[in-house]
């Protein structure tokens, strides 16, 4: 089963991703890093010290100002592309399920990372980082990616400051962390954007909604089943109630909103119910272009 | 549509429904649907945030439970008891008050009466339709107006005839009746039915029956007469007294016409004022040695801020018999004096009779006379009478004599006595006197010196005068005071006195002799069974033969009371019972509310 449509493949082969130097990774890439060494574009010059290398002498300069100094290029390098695709039980509300919209864009990113030789890496997470795949680092790894995320099936809880956590032991170095989630869970979500930025991740969330969300239409006694948990509430549903609700909800995503700027992300909202290429491109808003700026 | 009187049981298990019926609409409504949410701890936040403060308003669900239960069961009782109008089973006697108060006005214009029929035509319509009816009249004396029957239609007749007594009812005589015939219809067990008593007074007689009081009347005021009677006037032939007491019952002022009659001669026409709760006794004077029969009346009544409400109590009625002759019999062999004096007196019967023919005379021919006077002469041996006046008595007689005394003077006189009083003797000449052998216990009405010359003797069965001188033999003859010394004596010797002629008392029988005819008060003619009439129930004259009879009520009149208090009084509506409404209308409330949840699933 193919995720991502050959329309959609067009769409993303004209979309290619930013990341910030400092958050490059080791390898060379296409991404501008922080590193000034033998690149391609010119950066600056520096005084000559006694060991340098005499091949990155200006000896025109030294001919005009009889000083020796050396010429600096800006090194590019790729970049790590880390996908975590909340699989949590809430994902699968929603019509069409949030899921298989966070898989589409999760394969989007992977792809576009691909595209550009970086290494992506989709990790899954739930109340911890599940199995991720392998690094992929070419555009023919797009099946693999197909393959892996039709495996993965939703349930279990959200704790994502656990998977936090559990990225920063087993993937330490830095990198462009898009987070594809329902962000239905009321607390942890926020602290963890600012431990991602923290840990020096260029951080990117896609935040997943759907109607039942976001205004939801209960009247009525109601036992209220917990998606995730299987907690359950019994109540009377009432028009203030259901406001109540919606501005509690409504809270949480500015809250998680903020947060994530305040890490040095980007927070994009995206509802289920739009077309695929609509999501697609708000997903990648900003990033249309062989480069962005 | 009417409800029964339901058993006790039937009566539980239809709460039993409801009460299932209310707890199962509860829980539909209460049943929740499931509901699968992203996460409830949003939802849970919102619980939270939105939570009303009152803390009554959370358990709106269950008060409104509780509420709807009480309602239900509320309902179950309204349509079960037959005391709030809901309907009976069996039988129902319905106990009709008409007694005198009954007809008293009320302030919408009505009687009572009018008020307790119409009460009664609506319980009878109500209780034919699953049980039956008999009506109970509580007059003076109780009896059966109606028996028990199915069909409404049947009361029409008796109701349409039914008047008031002018006595007080008998409430309780009534009660155990009504109860008997419950009773009866029950077979031997329990009552089923239940007595509806319609009156104005309190109800305390227990009865196995349940009973339903319904109260008839509000306060009123009347004025009435507390009394009314005649008497002859003693010391006056042919003249009579009549006093008559007008009571204000009302707290406020007021005023009354008095008119009394003599047959149609008014013998008293005034017009008086009455303070709050005031007595006022006027009297008026007659003149007829004939039968009088005489009638009270009030009219043009008024009391300030509000009206004479009972009208039974504005007559009242009285008779003053006719002057009865007293009959004499003189046994003289020739006295003019004596038999002159008699006959003076317009009062007296007198037959003349010689010494001679008395002996031949016996107890019982003699007893026809009131009294006997006897001028020098006596009772024969072994003949007795009650009243004898004696002149010149002979050594035969009742008194023992002494000497004859020659021309004695009168020296004492006992003035005292009503035989002499009012007359002087002290010019009285004697020529000759026997004296008179006093005895324990006479009053010596004329004395000479320690000798009585006259004696006044009452005796257990006996008044005797001794006159101890003849009328030949005096000069008192003569005199002016002869004749009412003669009438003095008489009179104490009979001691005739009047009776007052008080009317008799409403609720006692009238018996007529065989051939005589019985008239009720407005003259028409009585076709009693036997010539009695068991309970006279209406205030008036009736006349038995030549012999008139007052009845009247004068002794029950007093203050109107407010009703009998307790049960329920129902009020006339076109409208179905209020329990149907109030099921119906809940049950419509609860049907929308469960629709307007659950629209949803019942679709």
């Amino acid at each position: 089963m193919r995720i991502l449509d050959d329309a959609a493949r067009r769409l993303l082969d004209r979309l290619a991703l930013h990341v910030k130097p400092g958050a490059t990774a080791t390898r060379q890439g296409g991404h501008r890093s922080p590193v000034l060494a033998s690149g391609v574009e010119f950066a600056d010059h520096r005084a000559y010290v006694p060991g340098d290398d005499f091949r990155r002498i200006d000896w025109k300069k030294f001919a005009a100002n009889g000083t020796l100094v050396l010429r600096q290029f800006e090194e590019e390098r790729d970049a790590r592309i880390i996908v975590l695709l909340d699989l949590s039980g809430s994902m699968a509300r929603g019509k069409p399920p949030k899921i298989e919209a966070g898989k589409k864009i999760g394969a989007a990113f992977a792809y576009v990372g691909m595209r550009r030789f970086d290494r992506s890496i989709v990790i899954p997470f739930g109340d911890d980082l599940e199995r991720e795949s392998r690094p992929l680092r070419t555009a023919g790894d797009l099946p693999e990616v197909d393959r892996f995320l039709s495996e993965c099936t939703t349930g279990g809880e959200t704790h994502f400051p656990q998977a936090v956590r559990s990225l920063a032991e087993r993937w330490p170095k830095r990198g462009l962390v898009v987070v594809v989630s329902d962000l239905m869970k009321p607390d942890g979500f926020p602290a963890a954007f600012r431990t991602l930025g923290a840990l020096g991740h260029e951080l990117r969330v896609v935040h997943l909604s759907c109607e039942e969300d976001r205004h939801p239409k209960l009247d009525g006694e109601l036992e209220l089943f917990d998606a995730e948990s299987g907690q359950t509430l019994r109540l009377r549903m009432s028009k203030d109630l259901v406001q109540t609700y919606t501005k509690i909800v409504d809270k949480h995503v500015i809250e998680c909103r903020d947060a994530c700027r305040r890490a040095g992300g980007r927070f994009v909202e995206i509802e289920v119910e739009a077309s695929g290429e609509a999501m697609l491109k708000k997903a990648f808003a900003g990033q249309q272009g062989k480069r962005a700026a | 549509m009417s409800f029964a009187a339901l058993p006790a049981g039937l009566v539980a298990a239809l709460i039993a429904g409801a009460v299932l019926a209310v707890v199962l609409l509860y829980l539909l409504r209460r049943t929740p649907r499931p509901q699968i949410v992203s996460n409830v701890e949003f939802w849970l936040k919102a619980l939270e945030t939105s939570r009303p403060k009152w803390l009554a308003s959370i358990r709106i669900p269950l008060i409104a439970l509780l509420l709807s239960l009480l309602v239900a069961c509320a309902i179950v009782f309204l349509a079960g008891d037959p005391r709030f109008g809901a309907g009976v089973r069996g039988t129902t006697v319905v106990v009709l008050d008409v007694g005198r108060t009954m007809g008293a006005r009320e302030d919408s214009g009505g009687r009572r009466i009018d008020h307790a029929v119409a009460e009664v035509r609506r319980w009878a319509e109500r209780t034919t339709i699953t049980g039956e009816v008999a009506i109970v009249r509580a007059g003076m004396r109780a009896s059966v107006l109606l028996p028990v029957t199915d069909a409404a239609s049947d009361l029409e007749v008796p109701l349409a005839a039914i008047t008031t007594d002018d006595g007080p009812s008998d409430l309780d005589a009534a009660m155990a009746l009504a109860d008997e015939i419950v009773l009866a219809r029950s077979e031997g067990g329990p009552p089923v039915g239940q007595i509806v008593v319609l009156t104005d007074h309190p109800v305390r007689h227990a009865t196995r029956t349940t009973q339903v009081v319904l109260p008839i009347g509000t306060s009123a005021d009347t004025i009435g007469i507390a009394s009314f009677s005649a008497r002859r006037v003693p010391t006056a032939v042919g003249e009579y007294t009549v006093r008559i007491a007008v009571q204000n019952y009302a707290s406020r002022e007021g005023h009354a016409h008095v008119v009394v009659r003599d047959g149609d001669v008014p013998l008293l026409d005034e017009t008086i004022q009455l303070g709050g709760h005031e007595e006022r006794v006027l009297t008026a004077e007659g003149f007829s040695s004939a039968r009088a029969e005489l009638s009270a009346e009030l009219t043009s009544l008024g009391i300030a801020g509000s009206s004479d409400a009972l009208e039974v109590d504005d007559h009242a009625y009285a008779i003053v018999d006719a002057l009865e002759a007293t009959r004499v019999l003189l046994v003289t062999d020739g006295d003019p004096y004596v038999e002159a004096a008699l006959t003076a007196h317009p009062g007296l019967e007198v037959d003349r009779m010689g010494t001679a023919a008395l002996a031949t005379q016996t107890t019982a021919t003699l007893a026809r006379y009131h009294a006997l006077v006897l001028d020098h002469a006596a009772l024969p041996a072994g003949t007795e009478h009650a009243a004898v006046v004696v002149f010149d008595p002979i050594d035969r007689g009742p008194v023992a004599l002494a000497s004859t005394l020659r021309s004695p003077h009168i020296t004492g006189v006992l003035g005292s006595h009503p035989v002499i009083s009012g007359l002087r003797f002290d010019s009285v000449h004697l020529d000759a006197a026997r004296a008179i052998t006093e005895a324990s216990g006479d009053d010596v009405l004329l004395r000479s010196g320690d000798r009585a010359i006259a004696v006044a003797r009452e005796l257990p069965r006996m008044r005797l005068v001794v006159f101890g001188f003849a009328t030949d033999a005096t000069d008192l003859v003569r005199g002016e005071s002869f004749p009412l010394l003669v009438h003095h004596a008489l009179a104490w010797v009979t001691d005739r006195a009047e009776p007052t002629p008080l009317a008799r008392r409403l609720g006692g029988p009238l018996l007529a002799e065989a051939g005589q005819e019985l008239r009720g008060p407005d003259g028409d003619t009585i076709d009693a069974p036997a010539g009695l009439i068991p309970t006279v129930a209406r205030a008036g004259l009736y006349h038995v033969g030549e012999r008139a009879i007052a009845y009247g009520g004068t002794d029950l009149a007093g203050p109107l009371g407010a009703g009998a208090t307790g049960g329920t009084f129902m009020t006339e509506s076109e409208l179905p019972p209020l329990a149907v409404m109030v099921a119906i209308g809940l049950l419509l409330v609860m049907l929308l509310e469960w629709t307007l949840l659950h629209r949803g699933r019942l679709e």
